[in-house]
């Protein structure tokens, strides 16, 4: 579970988020749309404890983000899977070796990385793929290896942060049926975009920002 | 172990990928660590002579001429007890004509009808010791002793040595210091270099749950294996100039000693070198 209870976090030049309430449940899609600067990422990043809250106080997964020590971050992203805009691939690696990476964080060993990894690509649609350098893919390939490195994990949350920004509508409303087939397996996706085409119509629950404010729920 | 493996192969990979700086690394920490080998054999070789030169430290302590000989061994074992002396020898007035006798081919006693030359006692001190030997301490303490007479001893030239060795040993001390700062300050500026290239690798592993020792250790790694090949090289070159060294100084007599702690000194040194290195330089990337 994701909970907001009054979060206000500045910058210290200014910007940042104000008087933030919500909460998402276990096993929800939600979607946090509005304009670019208006906090988004920001509020993202206080989910994986990147920063901490001026004010109020950031639930997740059982962690608060009062009371969490230092060393405990790691083991609360470990259950968090990120997916970001501008993918945060290691270029002189392979597409498996991107997608092991957090196995060998957690310590897997090596024959079951190479099945784990087999799979899950498998299941992002890049079987084939594993011995390309990210700069051979295109785009769209990119961000489902940032998808499969997200998911090889095995996360209770999928935080993704605006993953369709450098892709084309088609490719984007790819990415979101990718998310939604996740989201059935039982994992909770919160997924940030600017883009309200992408999102209308759609059943799951929209958070609306502005102005760092969170204008509807 | 696979975790281990993976960042083994992480570490090597790294070294890898900078094989020219790596490289320039090592060259610029055997010369440093051949200097720290030349002064751990400097000081090592100084050692071993303040100790041959210590042995022949000789206090002479001579009695008064009407002591009994029945009192000799008394006052041998309060010699012996006193902190600094290593061993005494007792010449008794018996062994003083002997000598006499030895040197100048006379006969004191029947040349003067008497024996004039008093029983004395020859006093040794320790030489196995780190700190400076002071023979004032211990010919204050014989002077308190019931039957001493009179004291010989070399003290301002053993002072003299005492002091010279002592402010050697500092001096080294001091030096080697220095050696020890600059060899960090060059590990840690490669070593930072590596992590700047590696940046986008380590917010990776931090986003992804890595803790900072999983983050660190390839680092180490690389940094241990630079610090530990310059050792080995500066072993051998060290080795090489002393075995050349003594083929020309054995015609004087003299032979640097190559001490068998001076590997392990030197491999112990570049594993701490090679830790703080990598903790100080990545410690600076995973603050920020």
């Amino acid at each position: 579970m994701i909970s907001f209870q009054d979060v206000t976090y500045e910058f210290s030049r200014g910007g940042g988020v104000y008087d933030i309430s919500f909460e998402i449940g276990d096993n929800e899609f939600a979607f946090l749309i509005g304009p670019t600067g208006c906090g988004k990422t920001t509020l993202m990043r206080m989910i994986y404890m990147d920063l901490f809250p001026d004010q109020g106080i950031v639930e997740v997964d059982g962690y608060f983000s009062n009371k969490i020590k230092k060393r405990q971050i790691p083991r609360l992203r470990r259950n968090i899977g990120m997916i970001f805009q501008d993918y945060h691939l290691l270029g002189d690696r392979s597409v498996a070796q991107n997608v092991a990476l957090p196995l060998h964080v957690l310590g897997y060993q090596k024959r079951d990385i190479d099945d784990l990894v087999h799979d899950v690509l498998d299941q992002v649609g890049l079987k084939g793929k594993e011995n390309h350098l990210p700069s051979e893919l295109s785009g769209g390939e990119q961000q489902r290896v940032c998808i499969a490195r997200a998911l090889v994990k095995d996360p209770d949350i999928i935080l993704a942060d605006e993953p369709t920004g450098n892709l084309d509508p088609v490719t984007s409303f790819d990415l979101i049926a990718l998310l939604e087939s996740i989201h059935a397996d039982g994992v909770t996706v919160f997924m940030s975009t600017h883009d309200y085409e992408l999102i209308k119509g759609r059943d799951q629950r929209v958070l609306q920002m502005q102005n760092g404010k969170l204008i509807g729920t | 172990m696979d975790r281990l493996a993976f960042l083994i192969s992480e570490g090597i990979r790294n070294l890898v990928r900078h094989k020219l700086t790596a490289t320039t690394t090592v060259i610029s920490l055997v010369l440093n660590l051949t200097v720290l080998s030349v002064l751990f054999l400097i000081g090592v070789n100084s050692h071993q002579l303040i100790e041959y030169l210590r042995s022949k430290y000789k206090i002479e302590v001579f009695f008064d001429s009407d002591l009994e000989e029945g009192r000799l061994p008394d006052i041998k074992a309060q010699i012996d007890a006193i902190p600094g002396v290593r061993s005494s020898t007792i010449i008794t007035k018996e062994d003083a004509k002997r000598i006499f006798h030895d040197q100048f081919g006379e006969d004191v006693e029947s040349m003067l009808g008497y024996n004039p030359l008093p029983a004395s006692c020859v006093v040794n001190v320790v030489r196995e010791t780190q700190k400076p030997v002071y023979p004032e301490a211990i010919i204050r303490q014989i002077k308190t002793i019931d039957g001493v007479d009179d004291i010989s001893y070399q003290g301002r030239l053993i002072s003299r040595i005492e002091r010279a060795y002592l402010m050697g040993v500092k001096g080294e001390i001091a030096i080697a210091m220095v050696i020890l700062l600059i060899i960090i300050i060059i590990m840690s500026g490669t070593i930072r270099l590596s992590a700047y290239a590696r940046q986008d690798l380590m917010h990776s592993l931090q986003l992804i749950g890595a803790s900072k020792w999983f983050i660190k250790i390839p680092f180490m790694i690389e940094s241990l294996l630079i610090s530990l090949t310059a050792a080995l090289i500066a072993f051998g070159i060290t080795v090489g100039v002393v075995q050349w060294g003594n083929s020309y100084l054995s015609r004087y007599r003299i032979e640097v000693n190559l001490d068998p702690n001076l590997l392990p000194a030197l491999l112990i040194v570049g594993i701490i070198v090679g830790v703080i290195s990598a903790q100080r330089a990545v410690s600076r990337f995973l603050r920020s």
